[in-house]
């Protein structure tokens, strides 16, 4: 039985062969539209579209490294597609 | 002038103030199977005359100690054992207070399966429960077990604070969280008095101060030296119990002629006499590398007793630790030697399957109840599955006898670096706990030694430097021997051998961080070869930076 979950976290350790899986996973997944990210049964189900903000980070402090990647969008609500959206702009309101 | 308080009287409000404390604990322990009010009551009020019990016998204890007769050292030893004691129990019954009032800040949780503390109250009631019998019948053992107490209790405290951390993320009742914390914290704390307790009633038996960090380390330390040198100098016959069910004890050498001391250890007959029976075979295969047996008696029931020479030096662990860098470079080159000899003298040509699957499997439980955060489920990402930990030894299970070892040689059977002893001034090596010897795939040896280096909990740089070295060349000399053996699978092996020692040094590890450390290079290792599966074995490389940390 599968069931959805709001988060999934994973650590491991990997080195610059192995990390590719990875990658590629992630890859394949933005390239087909879903990300499944599963665990004990459990899954979150990402669809990135539209825009997609993208925050790289690399790091150096002594020997330790960091690069991070951070992809943050908003879901769509209802499935409405903004392109069909007039734009509006209303005045300020006072106070 | 103040009445002369005569030390008996001292003793009798000790007696008194113990059995008190333990009342008090005793009854918080039920306030917290059934709380109710009157019990709240009674335990608070109870405290004042806890308090005023302290104060008197510190009071007669300061008053016998300024006796202008004077006094016998023995007595002043006692006495200051007795206050140190003292203190710690009314901060005990001060710590049964704040649990009582600990409970009023929970909500929602009283029958939570968070709230069992019976195992922590069990524990805290254990040690005050020796605390009078180590006195009256001047046991150390009563005295160990005291101490090992707050290890007990602290490990209880790292398994509920797990439990507690896991909990935060779908439980509502924050706060209510947060209270078990400060209980399972009052508990541990409990154990820190009674930590100190054990080492007053220690200084008051054995007539030396020891400071006991972990109970483990002591015994360590007393498996690999026999005791420290100024305690081994006073005659001693007090018990420890260590890790293998055997007592072992330093006492004087009984022969008349001799005053230097011997290991006294006790057990059971059948493990003892498999003990000598290694110790005669590596005396045969290396003169004076393990310590001389100079009794054997089988007694009652099953029971033995064994008489060893006691080994003058320092572990390999204390060279590094302490930074030792000329005796560990002789250590290291007498390590190298010796089981370069040994094993090329002893290796019969025989196909050995490992079993670091069996092993692991049979360190899991242990390893989990310290660490439940470790047991993992199967994983997807995309199109990426990752088995859970359990389906990864299946698959390791099913390949290991592509890795079997070629050779069959002698092994030392638990070659961790506090087994390894250094004497310095004869520039002798020694091998102690000789009792897992076997005729088996040195990989075992290869892999307990360098996991016994890098699971060290000391994180100061030049010691991770020198750790780092000792394993980069006994690993080395490791893939030397092997190489010139024609073991070809043997890095694959070791990388098993490696996982499996990784993996099993958590269950002893209670800093999180560094027992995560040590669980994801387990993974990694243990993934990497199954990685490999369907491949040629003898291209296998060892990943040799998973031993490098940080």
């Amino acid at each position: 039985m599968s069931s959805t979950t709001n988060r999934f976290r994973h650590e491991s350790l990997q080195d610059c062969q192995s990390i590719m899986n990875y990658l590629t996973a992630l890859k394949d997944g933005f390239e087909s539209g879903a990300l499944l990210f599963s665990t004990d049964g459990r899954n979150l189900v990402l669809k990135p579209e539209g825009l997609i903000n993208l925050h790289v980070e690399a790091k150096r402090k002594g020997e330790e490294i960091k690069l991070s990647l951070k992809m943050r969008w908003n879901e769509k609500k209802g499935g409405e597609d903004p392109e069909d959206q007039p734009l509006l702009i209303e005045p300020i309101k006072a106070g | 002038m103040p009445a002369m308080h005569r030390l008996e009287e001292v003793r009798e409000n000790f007696r008194f103030i113990v059995s008190e404390v333990t009342a008090q604990v005793e009854l918080t322990r039920r306030f917290y199977d059934q709380p109710s009010r009157e019990l709240m009551e009674k335990i608070s009020s109870r405290d004042d005359y806890v308090d005023n019990l302290k104060s008197v016998i510190e009071e007669q204890s300061f008053d016998r100690l300024m006796d202008p007769r004077g006094i016998e050292r023995a007595k002043v030893v006692e006495l200051r054992a007795l206050t140190t004691i003292t203190a710690n129990l009314e901060r005990i019954a001060d710590f049964a207070v704040n649990l009582v009032g600990q409970m009023g800040h929970l909500i929602h949780l009283e029958s939570s399966r968070l709230m069992d503390f019976a195992p922590f109250f069990d524990e805290v009631l254990v040690g005050l429960d020796n605390i009078v019998a180590a006195l009256d019948q001047r046991n150390s053992n009563k005295a160990f077990r005291i101490c090992q107490c707050e290890f007990n209790l602290d490990k209880l405290h790292a398994q509920t604070f797990a439990k507690v951390l896991q909990e935060l993320e779908h439980n509502e009742h924050r706060g209510d969280l947060v209270t078990i914390v400060f209980i399972s914290h009052y508990l541990e704390r409990m154990g820190d008095c009674l930590l100190n307790i054990g080492e007053a009633l220690i200084f008051v038996l054995v007539g030396e101060k020891m400071k006991i960090r972990q109970y483990q380390a002591l015994n360590d330390t007393l498996a690999a030296s026999g005791l420290e040198s100024s305690v081994g100098q006073v005659e001693f016959e007090s018990i420890w119990g260590t890790r293998g069910g055997c007592r072992i004890a330093a006492v004087q050498d009984p022969r008349p002629e001799s005053s230097s001391p011997v290991l006294f250890k006790q057990g059971v007959a059948k493990k003892l006499a498999k003990e000598k029976e290694n110790l005669e075979l590596w005396e045969k295969l290396a003169p004076g590398l393990p310590p001389k047996v100079w009794a054997f008696q089988e007694g009652e029931e099953g029971e033995g007793s064994i008489l060893l020479e006691y080994l003058p030096g320092c572990t390999m662990q204390d060279l590094i630790i302490n930074g030792d860098d000329d005796g560990l470079a002789v250590s290291e080159h007498l390590l190298e030697a010796t089981l370069g000899k040994v094993w090329w003298a002893t290796k019969e040509a025989r196909s050995l399957r490992p079993d670091f699957v069996g092993q692991i499997r049979s360190r899991q439980e242990a390893v989990y109840r310290m660490h439940p955060e470790f047991q993992t489920k199967p994983v997807s990402i995309g199109k990426l599955r990752l088995p859970s930990f359990n389906d990864m030894l299946d698959a390791l299970e099913e390949l290991e006898p592509e890795l079997a070892a070629p050779y069959a040689m002698r092994t030392h059977g638990d070659l961790n670096l506090n087994n390894v002893i250094f004497d310095p001034a004869g520039q002798h090596l020694h091998f102690i706990d000789l009792h897992r010897s076997a005729v088996a795939d040195c990989a075992q040896d290869v892999s307990v030694f360098l996991i016994s280096n890098f699971r060290l909990p000391v994180f100061d740089p030049a010691v991770r430097r020198r750790i780092n070295s000792v394993m980069g060349r006994f690993l080395g000399f490791a893939l030397d021997f092997a190489h010139n053996i024609g073991d070809d699978v043997f890095q694959a092996r070791l990388a098993l051998g490696l996982g499996r020692s990784l993996f099993s040094s958590t269950r002893f590890e209670m800093n999180n961080s560094f027992a995560r450390e040590m669980h994801l290079r387990a993974v990694y290792l243990l993934e990497r070869v199954v990685a490999h599966r369907g491949k040629d074995w003898s291209q296998f490389k060892l990943p040799r930076q998973t031993l490098i940390y940080p």
